[in-house]
């Protein structure tokens, strides 16, 4: 009689661990899912926020062939998913989708870096201001100089704490000037290189 | 020592809504619930809005009105590894103490490190890995009431080795009006693009031989260098370097443009109208104005009207050639076609196609109401029968026809028809008349 009790209990503990278990595996994925689905959401929403604060420029006049407009809606939506992705850090993987070359391994190296003085960044995008430099004849590479990137940026971290005696956390407009070069891989834009400074 | 509240009277507090005393208590209870939330709502606007100033300090030059001076002391910038740059702070009131901040911003990095203003002053030195950067870096010095800023260019270090050209288009018209782009994106050891105006020369073997340099320079993080095509189609081979850097030596092909207007030929002496054999034409060799031949598979489209009505073939080049084969007609008379290579015409090409079919004879056998038309022997021009299954086509004056194949020379064929009836018999190229009198 004992033994059975035993056989019986140990059976329905089995059943209820395994219940738990699986009940747990369920909600972990649920909740993972609706995480990337939340990452993607908001990196689709900075991208759009990025794409509306671009201003192209008229092309350098020495551009041949010329940028043809499809071609340019392409770059400006692989220009904002970039910096969309660059200011997410959390979407390492989405980086892939449009960086490549030095400007993936630019970014990968800022996203692993672990040095104490490293801040983080949150950025408003308030203007991009483009102007295509170069074209090549097989229309696969482009360059971008970007006299004016204006952003809201609030610096949290680095080596600045409270016991300092400062605010942890700043936010003032900056405009900088960029120089990027966009590459097409097997029919796919990405930014191949991304450079501050040195704009005319 | 704790006292018990008995459970009738809470629940007469909370339910009795009739007694006075119970109304009063409720009421007193809805006033402190909305007290509790008016508090905690104050509480969390003063975290979210009230707090925030104290941790957040929003920098704009106009309400700043003291300033910082930052000044950039930097040696052996050239050398990535023994590169020294210091960043001296200086704030205008001279007996300033108290923590300084400064943000170092490269392309897409931030990094802050805080120092202390000792009589006015600070220095900092700055770690070589932020500086390897190899594009301009911005230095950012603040504290609560005063802030500064100064950049500075960080030169790209040597290109890292194996130079890596992007070349395209990697077919080119051997016309020295085409071309191809050699794009240049190298970096250096930290994957910088290279500093502006780094000199780049590409080095070109044509086809020929013939080498040749061609000078460029970094502009906008790349070095975009047009190759002009020459004259002479095969491959051309090139090679960039940069300083002593240098890569792998790429391909390009250049091809023959448009071929030269161009004869047809078709050299059979004498071409019959058999329905069955092929007339052969032919290209010459097709040859741009500098001589290349045009590339194995250039298609040739071929257009004209014969016997038989308008033709259409396509055939492609090999070693310069195309070969086209039409079938012959069944009418004898004259084919006329015209070839089309890149939009270039080829002269028009006549070729006369001769009876095959000598002339036959047609035996009519009236049986009762029924007639025997019989035709033969007939025979090609070298006097042999016609192929067997070649139709003879009987056509009688009301329209009606009636095709019979050949079988070892002859055709027959019954039927009803009206005495005097006119018809007629055609063999490929060759129409007899009867009559079934």
């Amino acid at each position: 009689m004992n033994w059975q009790f035993l056989k019986r209990t140990k059976m329905a503990i089995f059943a209820l661990l395994f219940c738990t278990l699986s009940s747990f595996a369920v909600v972990r994925d649920l909740w993972k899912g609706h995480t990337r689905a939340t990452e993607l959401s908001r990196l689709l929403s900075d991208q759009a926020s990025i794409s509306k604060s671009i201003e192209w420029l008229p092309d350098d006049p020495k551009v041949s062939p010329a940028v043809e407009p499809k071609t340019r809606v392409l770059l400006t939506n692989i220009y904002a998913l970039a910096w969309a992705s660059i200011d997410d850090g959390q979407v390492g993987e989405q980086l892939k989708q449009s960086l490549s070359g030095p400007a993936l391994t630019q970014a990968w190296s800022d996203l692993n870096d672990r040095e104490d003085s490293r801040a983080i960044v949150h950025n408003r995008h308030l203007r991009h201001v483009l102007r295509v430099t170069y074209y090549s004849e097989d229309r696969s590479i482009v360059a971008i100089e970007a006299p004016e990137i204006l952003r809201e940026q609030t610096i949290t971290g680095g080596s600045a704490t409270k016991q300092d005696g400062l605010s942890s956390t700043t936010t003032e407009r900056r405009s900088d000037a960029f120089r990027f070069v966009m590459r097409q891989h097997d029919g796919e834009w990405r930014v191949e290189m991304i450079q501050k400074g040195g704009a005319s | 020592m704790m006292k018990l509240i008995p459970h009738a009277s809470l629940k007469s507090a909370h339910t009795d809504h009739t007694n006075p005393e119970g109304k009063a208590g409720w009421t007193r209870l809805l006033r402190r619930w909305t007290a509790g939330l008016m508090l905690l709502t104050t509480l969390s606007a003063y975290l979210l809005v009230g707090a925030g100033p104290k941790t957040t300090a929003i920098l704009a030059v106009d309400r700043l009105p003291k300033t910082l001076t930052l000044s950039i002391d930097a040696t052996n910038i050239a050398d990535s590894e023994r590169r020294r740059v210091v960043v001296y702070v200086r704030a205008e009131d001279v007996k300033a103490n108290g923590p300084v901040r400064l943000d170092i911003q490269s392309s897409l990095q931030v990094s802050r490190i805080v120092g202390t203003l000792r009589g006015g002053s600070e220095s900092f030195l700055i770690p070589p890995t932020l500086l390897d950067v190899g594009s301009e870096v911005s230095f950012s010095a603040s504290t609560e009431a005063e802030r500064g800023s100064a950049h500075f260019a960080v030169p790209a270090g040597e290109p890292s080795s194996g130079v890596m050209p992007i070349v395209g288009p990697r077919h080119m018209i051997a016309d020295g009006q085409h071309g191809t782009t050699v794009s240049v994106l190298s970096v250096d050891r930290a994957n910088n693009a290279l500093s502006e105006n780094t000199p780049v020369t590409l080095f070109v073997r044509r086809p020929d031989g013939t080498e040749t340099t061609i000078p460029g320079s970094v502009k906008g993080l790349l070095a975009g260098i047009h190759v002009p095509s020459g004259t002479r189609a095969g491959f051309t081979s090139i090679r960039v370097a940069i300083g002593k850097s240098t890569g792998p030596v790429i391909q390009v092909r250049e091809v023959a443009g448009p071929p030269v207007p161009f004869a047809l030929e078709n050299e059979a002496v004498s071409q019959v109208a058999n329905g069955r054999s092929l007339v052969e034409i032919r290209t010459a060799r097709l040859a741009d104005k500098f001589g290349n031949i045009v590339e194995d598979g250039t298609l040739v489209d071929l257009t004209g009207i014969g016997p038989d009505g308008a033709f259409k073939l396509t055939a492609s080049t090999i070693d310069g050639r195309a070969v086209l084969r039409l079938r012959s007609p069944i009418r004898f008379g004259v084919i006329e076609a015209v070839a089309r290579v890149q939009g270039v015409k080829s002269t028009l090409l006549h070729i006369a196609v001769g009876n095959d079919v000598a002339e036959f004879e047609v035996v009519t056998k009236r049986i009762g109401s029924v007639v025997n038309v019989t035709v033969g022997p007939v025979t090609s021009g070298l006097g042999g029968f016609v192929p067997d299954g070649t139709p003879a086509v009987f056509t009688w004056s009301d329209g009606q026809q009636r095709r019979v194949e050949i079988r070892d020379g002859f055709a027959s064929t019954d039927l009803l028809v009206t005495t005097g009836d006119r018809f007629t018999v055609q063999v490929l190229g060759r129409i007899r008349e009867g009559t079934t009198l």
